[in-house]
């Protein structure tokens, strides 16, 4: 049937894995990936904090992430509004410059990670003012445990306003002009303008934005890879990556991104459930 | 048609880059040069000779030692037409490993691989390798393995059998700016230095400026597992039973002792003095260039980075004179240091002839000509004792007397189970477990060294029970 | 329409014209201050300690994007390999989502929906979670270094399947009803009359596969292994391993690799942005 190469590649490399995980995730495995021993819930207990050691490492990462989402989401998603609404203004040449702020679309997060990687470097001097300025003690932003997350935060929202200024632009952009015009003829200022017709006509964008960046930022890995590539403080998509590749815990490493998949599955339902009330469609 | 059009320059584009990448054999094919000084561009390496057998060499060694590696294997090719040993480079040690480990599923392994000496066990559980004792005696080569510096055999020797051949072989010392020792009036030839001694030179090397601010740390600090297993080694004490894992599979670690807890403090003391810098994880390049630079004035790294820290005192040009001394230790410690570094591992994978080539070439590489050779250019010294004989290495040891120093520390003391590396199956997950344990406590979230070494060895034994329990022997 | 024109005329014009140009140029500054770092230590030769902004701008050392290819040739293969696989990926994409998403809009059978929630489902599944066992499978079949490796994977996408499908649904239906009593296949309808139609979904979903496709890590962080087979994402950093202390080459090759995601996002900007919007106003 038409539908079955898409078929057979959602089988073989999405829904098998995905059952093949849930497999790994409650067995040892061998160098080989292999399941050795049976291991039952005996994972998921230990990432959960479940299993009476009282250990909380893989917990604590699961809050780190909440963290680093909570420092990259609203941020990006208000500067991209700021940008998008300095975008709408009619002035000559403002295409030049929604190109600007789209361009970070293009920069993938390994080159914005490199390149930030820099920045934050102590041999480039170029954050330096700033670690000093913060008395932080430490050679650069990265090695301080109270500023490398809002370091790597600064540098995926940086990566993020290219997406989040096109669809924000676009959406102000589908706001009827005559709401405007004859909110003006009411007397409205500027401000109640954004308060009470841009801000309602914009929100299911918002809400979608708020969505997108929020799984995204849970599944951030690139960036910690290329600035916090030893363990403190690190997100819980990065242990996974060293439960895996470094100490080849698959059945582990398994195990924790099943509980990802949940997590994120009850997020966006959250997210779509209870906030969707407070978006307006017209 | 805009489809079409896609389509269209899609195709011209591709055909564009193709023929871009038909230019690539002109720009890297050019001949090997013989026998040149360390540089930092990627050296091309010989092309194959038809009829020869191909030996695939995987290897993670990167920079200024990585060009080394690739020229030792031109001048293998070069020096015979039977084999052609082909380079692979794998980024890392790490890298190297888990590319085996993956390789044991689809059975693509190399004939030859240089793995550090933390995955020794784990080499020995793929059940697919072959130990070099086997060709030593079959060639009746015992000598080669008599003459080779005691230290290192003993480090590759498991189970009284000599299971990988030693290649390249480091040491960790505390390296110092020696001009800056002699201008605070400290002596830069004393090689056997305590703790607190350490502790003493720190305070007289910081410089402070007129507001109090330091301008110029005694030492930079990060936190790296084999740093702590040198301690250990030099205070003959084991990291993990029964005998560091050496005559027998590694059980339990017990590294949360004493002499871990000084060393943590040791570093912790310096920090909150303010005559250490703490670079944090992933330090280690920092911490070097902060000392080529002369921002600092003693770091801890390997003898195998001499050669590439005097090039980056050099170009940095602030006139830092590099110098070697012991590792610090508890007064009256004369205890030897472990051998770090890589050895060379024989798979069974290839053909015959691919195996016997991989020998040739250890063979090769352990004669004591090419391992001067070696050992002139980076910062390893010769795992073979003849090499000392050679003009190149006495050459070199007059140059670079820093060398010394690390040779002698590697000779300090009898070899014995606790100050030989040990072996485990979790060996690298256990060496992140003390990095974590070093950054918790220098940077004040773990509030006692001993707690934080806690936490780390439960952590490590946690992995280890797990890992040996997959393991069946 | 925006918040921030009222009509004006005059010197209170001028006066608004001014600040909104001021801005735009502060936030085009910060927001491009990363690529102007790039460009500026790239062009500063090698000096251990390069200082913001090149000290002597008439010492400008631009020689070194061709030393990025001397020392690394390797990068040219780099850029092949992800224009092969982003390529392959896209064509993929294009050929299986146009294939499952005709099924889904214009067929009748027997478990359609299911089949629709088959597709969608693909997205609830994050990528870390068939990771392990996708990687285990490619190493096992000895695909690591290998196109097949890079490109099979991806070669569905539930986003293409849902995209085209809301899109084939926009088109009338009457005309596929006339072309079927016409003795038209189904397939040559397909082919001949709404890919042709659907050429702005097409084109969008066509750059949006290649750029992310393009800008992939994980996975090929995983899956390649010698230096010849690395895509350019993972190349630079490799790169980046290679020398410490020394940052123009890294500089340099970072934002070469750059340079052709730049330019398609140019030329396609506005096909990009009018597929991506349409996708998210529709929630």
């Amino acid at each position: 049937m038409f539908a079955s190469p898409a078929i057979i590649i959602f089988s073989i490399f999405t829904y098998l894995p995905f059952f093949h995980a849930i497999f790994l995730s409650l067995n040892v495995t061998n160098n080989q990936g292999e399941a050795a021993r049976f291991n039952g819930l005996g994972y998921y207990a230990r990432v959960l904090g479940l299993d009476g050691t009282g250990r909380t490492d893989y917990l604590q990462s699961i809050l780190t992430s909440f963290q680093f989402a909570l420092l990259v989401v609203p941020p990006v998603i208000l500067v991209a509004l700021s940008l998008a609404l300095l975008a709408t203004a009619q002035v000559r040449g403002i295409q030049v410059f929604r190109t600007i702020f789209t361009s970070s679309i293009a920069i993938s997060l390994a080159s914005a990670g490199v390149i930030w990687a820099l920045i934050y470097s102590p041999s480039t001097k170029a954050t330096t003012w700033l670690v000093e300025l913060l008395n932080l003690g430490t050679p650069g932003l990265l090695s301080s445990d109270a500023t490398a997350l809002p370091a790597v935060a600064v540098m995926t929202i940086w990566s993020g306003i290219g997406f989040n200024f096109i669809i924000t632009l676009s959406g102000l952009q589908a706001i009827p002009v005559d709401l405007y015009e004859s909110a003006a003829i009411d007397g409205a200022n500027r401000i109640q303008s954004f308060r009470f017709i841009t801000l309602p006509m914009l929100s299911p964008t918002l809400l979608f934005l708020f969505v997108i960046n929020t799984i995204g930022s849970l599944q951030a890995f690139t960036q910690f890879f290329l600035l916090l590539p030893d363990r403190t403080p690190t997100v819980y998509v990065y242990e996974t990556f060293l439960a895996f590749w470094g100490d080849n815990r698959y059945g582990l490493a398994s195990a924790m991104s099943i509980i990802l998949f949940v997590i994120l599955l009850i997020l966006t339902s959250i997210q779509y459930g209870v906030l969707n009330r407070r978006v307006n469609y017209s | 048609m805009r489809k079409l059009g896609l389509f269209v320059s899609a195709a011209l584009s591709l055909v564009l880059v193709l023929v871009t990448f038909m230019a690539v054999p002109m720009v890297s094919m050019q001949n090997a040069t013989p026998v040149p000084a360390p540089t930092l561009t990627s050296v091309p390496l010989v092309a194959q000779q038809a009829g020869e057998v191909e030996v695939t060499f995987w290897y993670g060694l990167g920079g200024l030692l990585g060009n080394v590696v690739i020229e030792t294997v031109n001048m293998y090719n070069d020096s015979q037409d039977v084999y052609y040993v082909n380079p692979v480079f794998q980024s890392s040690y790490d890298d190297t490993i888990n590319r085996i480990n993956a390789g044991l599923a689809s059975g693509e392994l190399p004939d030859l691989a240089q793995v550090f000496e933390a995955g020794s066990q784990r080499m020995i559980d793929t059940g697919r390798i072959i130990p070099v004792q086997t060709f030593f005696d079959r060639d009746g080569l015992q000598s080669v393995i008599d003459d080779m510096e005691p230290a290192v055999r003993a480090n590759y020797t498991i189970n009284g059998i000599l299971q990988s051949a030693p290649f390249n072989s480091s040491t960790a010392m505390l390296f110092i700016d020696r001009a800056a020792f002699v201008a605070a009036g400290l002596n830069p030839d004393q090689t056997l230095n305590t703790f607190d001694e350490i502790k003493e030179y720190a305070r007289a090397l910081t410089v402070r400026d007129a507001s109090g601010n330091v301008t110029r740390h005694g030492i930079g600090l990060y936190p790296e597992g084999w740093f702590f297993e040198q301690i250990h080694a030099a205070h003959e004490v084991p990291m993990g039973t029964p005998d560091n894992g050496i005559t027998g599979r590694m059980e339990q670690y017990t590294y949360n002792d004493s002499i871990g807890v000084e060393w943590l403090e040791f570093m912790k003391s310096m920090v909150d003095e303010g005559t250490a810098i703490y670079f944090g994880t992933g330090g280690g390049n920092a911490a070097n260039a902060a000392f080529t630079n002369g921002e600092t004035s003693m770091t801890f790294s390997s003898i195998a980075g001499l050669r590439t820290l005097i090039a980056g005192a050099e170009r940095a040009g602030v006139g830092v004179e590099v110098g070697t001394v012991f590792m610090p230790r508890r007064p009256d410690t004369a205890g030897k240091t472990i051998v770090g570094g890589a050895s060379l591992w024989i798979t069974d994978a290839g053909s015959t002839e691919a195996q016997e080539g991989a020998w040739d070439f250890i063979k090769w590489a352990l004669t004591p000509e090419v391992q001067a050779f070696w050992a002139s250019n980076t910062g390893y010294y010769p795992v073979v004792q003849a090499s000392y004989e050679t003009e190149i290495m006495q050459a070199a040891l007059v140059a670079y007397p820093q060398f010394q120093v690390a040779i002698d520390q590697i000779r300090l003391s009898e070899i014995a189970f606790a100050n030989t590396a040990h072996i485990s199956g979790t060996f690298v997950s256990m060496r992140q477990d003390v990095i974590t344990a070093i950054d918790g406590y220098l940077t004040g979230a773990i509030p006692t060294a001993q707690e934080a070494l806690d936490i780390a060895v439960a952590t490590s034994n946690e992995l280890l029970t797990e890992y040996n329990s997959t393991v069946s022997n | 329409m925006s918040v921030l024109s009222h009509s004006r005329r005059g010197p209170a014009r001028v006066r608004y014209n001014i600040i909104i140009y001021a801005l735009l140029i502060l936030a085009s500054i910060i927001l491009g201050f990363p690529l102007i770092f790039a460009l500026s230590l790239a062009l500063q030769g090698p000096v251990p300690n390069p200082s913001l902004l090149p000290r002597d701008l008439t010492q400008l050392d631009w020689g070194v994007f061709l030393q990025v290819f001397e020392q690394q040739p390797q990068i040219i293969r780099w850029i092949f390999n992800s224009f092969v696989v982003a390529s392959g990926v896209t064509l993929g994409v294009l050929f299986t989502s146009s294939l499952m998403a005709y099924a889904l809009s214009y067929l009748k059978f027997p478990g359609k929906t299911l089949l629709l929630f088959f597709a969608l489902g693909s997205l609830m599944v994050p990528f870390e979670a068939t990771l392990i066992p996708n990687y285990l499978l490619v190493a096992r079949l000895r695909w690591s270094d290998s196109f097949q490796g890079l490109i099979l994977p991806f070669v569905a996408s539930g986003f293409g399947v849902f995209l085209l499908r809301q899109y084939f649904l926009t088109l009338p239906r009457d005309l596929y009803d006339a072309a079927l009593v016409d003795g038209c296949t189904r397939l040559r309808y397909l082919w001949s009359i709404l890919l042709p139609l659907s050429r702005p979904a097409l084109a969008t979903l066509a750059v949006y596969t290649f750029l992310t496709t393009w800008n992939q890590f994980y996975w090929p962080l995983l899956v390649t292994n010698s230096t010849e087979w690395r895509t350019t994402q993972v190349g630079i950093t490799v790169f980046r391993n290679f020398e410490f202390a020394v940052f123009n080459i890294q500089m340099a090759a970072t934002l070469i690799v750059m340079l052709p995601t730049l330019l398609l996002l140019i030329l396609g900007q506005r096909q990009l942005v009018s597929g991506l919007t349409a996708g998210a106003l529709k929630g």
